[in-house]
């Protein structure tokens, strides 16, 4: 290719010269400092119950903590008194939504028994009827605190954020150096990463987002690393007991199952290939089939969205305008990029408007580059993850929609979650253009790192603290 | 662009505290019209209305301590429906204010901001910020700051150090310094 022509092998060149000054272990074990410092600075700032529909995953988390068993949707899906008295007296239903409260700086302590709820279901929301993994994990932590304050247990369910910030900045890393070597591009790419204030919002509160996000880069690791070697029936297996594992934390990430599909189709493969095809679609389907056979006998259907009574009259085409009119690109980019506590403490616009520019012109540069063919595979398939991810979940709300008659608001955050998909491109096709003149990545790491102090000190602080 | 990198924590650190240092503090907005000026440093009233009155906007008369006050209407921000002045006092006050009338012929949302001196803005931001929270999680975070800024930027500058300057030099055989 000319640009290798032009400028050597990246890859060797960036191996030899980025590994002079930082070992790959040192790199990692920094790296992962510095994801944990970022979420722990968002646990701590950001409120009790601030984040977006934090109160009911946090509802449910109790629930399981206290009896063992998930609400029922519409039955006893109760939150305890301790949790709403707590979150009332911090001003919790005076600040949601209202850009200009304040929080009442108050310290709480618990006043019911633990266990006594509020005497009818009190909040509904689709959460209750997802599956529950993530949530079991937290009941884990919520039962080892337990005699702290319910507050006390809200941020130390919180602190499992943590681990997954670090598992999503530690495989965006493993990712981009399958990719690209291990250097300044996949370091300078990990950084931004780790610094991406939205993504660590996410793992700050308690939400199966975070786990979501790090777990879908750790798929895209996988699928990445796999494709370097010939596949073995176990790495079917692996690959399809690890989709369908990730389903029962949120199952948006069905838009997994094709792209898995697809590595499963094109990889260079050990055995029969309708074999592999067969054991992962068998090894995913299992935890799916568990999952669906559980909420239909307890909700009547997939989720508990079968509680809504379906408009007879919707067609496909027809919810599907709907969809297509109600999604704004400004608004989900927004949404993706930064838009805090419950929706309502956003980046300031012209702040927006330059991480746009950004972001649209190094899509732009990677997309004309891989038109004129200097984009290697498995960069265009990295490239066509986030689109598929997309479709995928786009398609799935409109089908649910459809069935259901509930319209599920789709937030930004849903697509954000191949964020080395969204990431990794955009900096390539920058890299590409200007690494020879000006060290771009290291700079987009640096104003990365400028976002998320900016999110944190001027943004979350003044909503909530000044 | 070495310099930049090098002063980076330098520049961060100020970017990030100045919020904290600098801004103005309040404790949150009221429909009440009487206001208590409770700490020292009264700045500016914070006042939110909603759009459909902004035309009468003018209508509006703040008294402090029973007297008409001259004002000055900064726009901030605009969120939905609700618009944000900062009214800053024009005429000079004798002493500190006690308290804050407001009348106006609408619905208004107001509050008190402040730019209490150092000692009282740190005493107030702490409680802000250590309230709820476990007690490790206070003692741990201002090291959390600090360790997030120092890790940040030596990756920055590790990742930004030119790559293999030294070896450069020495890699080069015809180069001036290889010569030397």
């Amino acid at each position: 290719m000319q640009w290798e022509f032009q400028c050597g092998n990246p890859k060797k060149r960036f191996a030899k010269k980025g590994c002079r000054h930082m070992t790959k272990r040192r790199f990692a074990l920094l790296l992962a400092l510095f994801s944990a410092c970022h979420t722990f600075l968002w646990i701590y700032l950001v409120p009790p119950g601030q984040g977006a529909d934090e109160e009911t995953h946090f509802a449910i988390v109790e629930h399981l903590a206290h009896f063992h068993t998930g609400p029922d949707a519409g039955k006893d899906f109760w939150l305890s008194l301790n949790w709403d008295s707590a979150i009332e007296a911090a001003g919790y239903s005076e600040i949601r939504l209202q850009t200009f409260r304040r929080p009442h700086y108050v310290e709480w302590t618990d006043q019911y028994p633990e266990k006594a709820r509020m005497s009818g279901p009190t909040y509904m929301s689709g959460s209750s009827g997802a599956p529950w993994l993530y949530h079991l994990l937290g009941a884990f932590v919520y039962g080892v605190s337990s005699s702290a304050s319910v507050f006390h247990r809200m941020y130390a369910v919180r602190l499992l954020g943590i681990l997954f910030a670090v598992g999503l900045s530690h495989f965006s890393w493993r990712l981009f150096t399958t990719l690209e070597g291990d250097g300044e591009f996949s370091r300078g790419a990990a950084m931004c990463v780790a610094a991406q204030p939205m993504a660590h919002f996410l793992c700050g509160y308690v939400t199966p987002d975070g786990a979501t996000l790090c777990l879908t880069a750790a798929f895209l690791y996988a699928c990445w690393a796999l494709s370097k070697r010939s596949a073995q029936p176990r790495d079917f297996i692996g690959l399809g007991i690890f989709c369908g594992a990730a389903f029962w934390v949120k199952p948006l990430i069905i838009s997994f199952v094709p792209i898995a599909l697809f590595v499963v189709l094109t990889n260079k493969i050990s055995c029969n290939r309708r074999f592999g095809v067969a054991l992962f679609l068998l090894t995913v389907g299992a935890p799916l089939a568990v999952w669906s056979s559980f909420s239909w006998i307890r909700y009547g259907g997939p989720t508990n969205l079968w509680m809504y009574k379906p408009d007879p009259s919707a067609t496909l085409l027809g919810t599907t305008w709907k969809y297509a009119v109600g999604l704004s690109p400004g608004a989900l980019f927004s949404q993706g990029l930064g838009v805090f506590g419950w929706l309502d403490a956003p980046l300031a616009k012209p702040v927006r408007l330059i991480a746009a520019i950004v972001f649209i012109l190094g899509w732009s540069s990677v997309i004309v580059l891989a038109l004129r063919g200097r984009i290697s595979r498995p960069w265009l398939a990295l490239m066509a993850v986030p689109f598929v991810h997309f479709a995928v979940v786009m398609a799935g709300v409109i089908w649910t929609s459809k069935n259901t008659g509930y319209f599920n608001w789709v937030p930004g955050r849903y697509f954000l979650y191949p964020l080395a998909g969204w990431m990794g491109p955009a900096l390539l096709g920058w890299h590409r253009v200007l690494a020879e003149k000006i060290p771009v990545v290291r700079l987009c790491a640096a104003g990365s790192f400028f976002l998320a102090a900016y999110s944190l000190f001027w943004i979350v602080l003044e909503r909530y603290y000044l | 662009m070495r310099i930049f990198f090098r002063i980076l924590p330098l520049f961060l650190g100020l970017f990030m505290f100045y919020p904290a240092a600098c801004s103005l503090i309040g404790d949150g907005p009221t429909m009440k019209n009487d206001l208590i000026v409770r700490r020292g440093g009264f700045e500016c009233l914070k006042i939110i209305v909603t759009e459909k009155n902004l035309p009468r906007l003018a209508e509006l008369n703040i008294l402090i301590d029973g007297e008409t006050l001259g004002y000055r209407l900064l726009e901030g921000r605009h969120v939905f429906a609700d618009r944000e002045f900062l009214a800053y006092p024009t005429t000079t006050l004798q002493g500190a204010p006690r308290n804050i009338r407001i009348s106006a012929p609408f619905q208004v949302l107001s509050t008190i901001m402040y730019r209490p001196p150092p000692l009282e803005r740190l005493r107030m931001l702490f409680e802000r910020l250590t309230v709820w929270r476990p007690r490790l999680f206070m003692w741990i975070f201002p090291a959390v700051i600090l360790g997030w800024i120092a890790v940040g930027s030596y990756l920055l500058a590790v990742l930004t150090a030119p790559n293999g300057s030294k070896e450069k030099k020495e890699e080069r055989p015809g180069s001036k310094g290889a010569e030397r």
